[in-house]
């Protein structure tokens, strides 16, 4: 599988545009489809969503060849497409983001952001992927999140530096981003640990405690398994990119059963590639 | 769910329904009062009729609740409202009983949905199921909203399930529809993989009343996809109750953890034992917006285990509850009324 380069995005435009766009970056094995709620949310604030099919969206095809630096060409595209907008990266995004910090982006939102690939991928699997042997990895794959992925993916991390949570950090910090920034987090997230949300925070000049930290009430990193969570989770995005976009007045809510009626409507539109509604 | 901790949650939801809704704690008050075993219980079970005339009772749905109804191939339709947590829940439940019973733990399944699109106000139970469990994942509506199927999605969704890693796909709609979709899929070059999970939701019957077997629909799609014989699941659900049942590879209905069953003798009110047929009654605390305790329509049973090794019982549906059983069991009730104003 390689990526296309120019990417596959949906435009989903407000109603009343407040004059901001936000990027979506979705997390590992979900598609721009799954994005649709969060973008109508978004679209109720005024802000304009772009929902991106990553690379490692199972709408590309399997994903067994998946490689982070695919995911890294394909944001760089797609912001060089939409320039000054506020990227929302949600989990593994955050690592082939990172690669792409010094373009133009208006603002940063960072959910769940996985910043140790190495250390959540073994809390995710059981194993330490980037301990195999490079005999295994050249014929073997392990599943990931109920995806088969090969050990294309560990090669591609190292070759990118994208292995240690020191790296990420450096990239970072290396980018400093001046332009304002939020992290949403899982209060006891499995797979992302607080001491690692906390460096992230450090390394972009947020506090911890104060504002530009959204902290979510929940014991699991994927919360688009819980209902009740995902709102919370998607609520909490919505606050702190409307922080990040300078948005006055009371954040613009939307009832469950209303966004799943919208968000399957929107879905049949996209389904047709048209771009999203205009 | 360990035992004692289900009810305590169904002990806590009849509590909140009881001291929150004026007219549920008339309801439950007046069967108490009448003479039977069956409803001698601190959650008294409701019988399906009570939801033909059931309103909104703004005293337990929390900040409104879309109100779905029955098909009405009893009669009347029965009328369910269910507010966002109860909602919420019942996603939830789907998402692990896929996970439980049919084993997909791909976080983007994708999913085929054929039936028609649910309607603004009070949809179908049906429509709004198979439409919402199409909504919690990579879903593909193949039909359009004339009923039609539509190539282009149908082709788009074969290749999606054709590409993810184990081909697990999924297809969900009434039997019916499925039918008629394995038959034009029949002897394609392009299709679907022989893993892809056909999930049945709603009756047995056509748009004609035609009452189709289980058996040979199961047969005829089976052979008509080229799918593994197991693939074909059926799924339990009632508008009145806020769980699904999946059927397991052993084609047996699972009792999810957080749902009560028991098998209730229609003339004595009695508890049956595992294996004896009765009225089915559920209590189910995940809803929330109205009181989840419900005397079914279906005659069946309860078994205790399964060849598939899934821990907890699973049940068995036998036949549709007759009028002269239904009545006898509003009657044990001294049921005149509704939950209505």
């Amino acid at each position: 599988m390689t990526p296309s380069g120019t990417g596959q995005v949906y435009l989903d435009r407000a109603e009343e545009p407040a004059g901001h766009t936000a990027v979506v970056l979705g997390p590992f094995g979900m598609t721009a489809n799954d994005m649709a709620p969060l973008s109508i949310l978004l679209n109720d604030q005024g802000v304009d969503a772009v929902r991106v099919e990553m690379a490692s969206s199972p709408r590309r095809g399997d994903l067994r060849g998946y490689r982070l630096s695919d995911d890294a060409e394909i944001i760089g595209t797609v912001l060089e497409r939409f320039p000054g907008s506020i990227v929302v990266s949600i989990s593994l995004a955050f690592v082939p983001l990172s690669m792409r910090l010094g373009l133009s982006m208006t603002g940063l939102v960072a959910v769940t952001p996985v910043v140790d690939l190495r250390g959540t991928l073994e809390r995710v699997i059981g194993e330490d992927m980037f301990a195999y042997s490079d005999d295994w990895l050249t014929t073997g794959s392990v599943v990931v999140l109920g995806h088969e992925v090969e050990g294309t993916f560990v090669f591609d991390a190292v070759e990118h530096d994208l292995v240690d949570r020191k790296a990420t950090l450096d990239r970072v910090l290396a980018a400093a981003p001046q332009n304002p920034v939020g992290v949403v987090s899982a209060s006891h997230d499995p797979w992302v640990t607080a001491e690692e949300v906390s460096a992230l925070l450090g390394a972009l000049g947020v506090s911890s405690s104060g504002l530009g930290h959204n902290v979510i009430e929940a014991h699991v990193h994927e919360l688009n398994r819980h209902p009740k969570s995902a709102m919370a989770l998607m609520n909490a995005c919505v606050e702190e990119i409307r922080r990040v976009a300078g948005l006055e007045g009371e954040r613009v809510d939307v009832s469950f059963r209303d966004l799943l009626t919208r968000a399957r409507d929107l879905r049949a539109t996209s389904l047709e590639l048209t771009g999203g509604r205009t | 769910m360990p035992g004692d901790l289900l009810e305590l949650w169904i002990a806590q939801s009849f509590e909140r329904c009881y001291d929150a809704s004026p007219r549920y704690r008339a309801y439950v008050d007046r069967l108490r009062t009448a003479e039977s075993s069956a409803f001698d219980r601190a959650a008294p079970l409701l019988p399906s009729g009570v939801f033909k005339h059931c309103e909104i009772d703004r005293h337990l749905a929390d900040g409104g609740a879309l109100v779905t109804q029955s098909s009405g191939t009893m009669g009347t339709r029965s009328r369910v409202p269910r507010d966002d947590l109860t909602l919420m829940r019942l996603f939830g439940g789907l998402n692990a009983e896929v996970r439980r019973v049919l084993g997909l733990e791909g976080r983007s399944v994708p999913v085929g949905v054929v039936g028609t699109p649910p309607s603004t106000s009070e949809p179908t139970w049906l429509d709004y199921l198979t439409d919402t469990i199409g909504a919690a994942y990579d879903s593909y509506r193949l039909t359009t909203p004339s009923g039609d199927f539509d190539e282009g999605r149908i082709a788009a969704f074969i290749e999606a399930a054709t590409g993810t890693a184990d081909g697990s796909g999924c297809l969900v709609g009434p039997p019916a529809l499925l039918l008629r979709l394995a038959g034009r899929l029949s002897g394609r070059t392009a299709t679907l993989p022989p893993d892809t999970f056909v999930l049945a939701v709603g009756g047995w019957k056509t748009r004609e009343g035609v009452v189709l077997s289980s058996t040979e629909v199961r047969a005829e799609i089976v052979n008509a996809l080229s799918l593994e014989v197991d693939r074909f699941r059926d799924l339990y659900s009632m508008v009145e109750l806020n769980t699904v049942l999946f059927e397991c590879a052993s084609f047996r209905k699972h009792v999810p953890g957080w749902l009560k069953v028991q098998v209730i003798d229609p003339v004595t009110g009695a508890v049956q034992a595992p294996g004896d047929r009765g009225v089915l009654g559920f209590w189910d605390p995940t809803a929330q917006s109205y009181p989840g305790f419900v005397l079914s329509d279906d005659i069946g049973l309860l078994r205790s285990d399964c060849d598939c090794l899934l821990a907890g019982p699973t049940i068995e549906i036998v036949r549709r509850v007759n009028r002269t059983e239904g009545r006898g069991c509003a009657t044990k009730a001294s049921l005149s009324g509704s939950l209505g104003p």
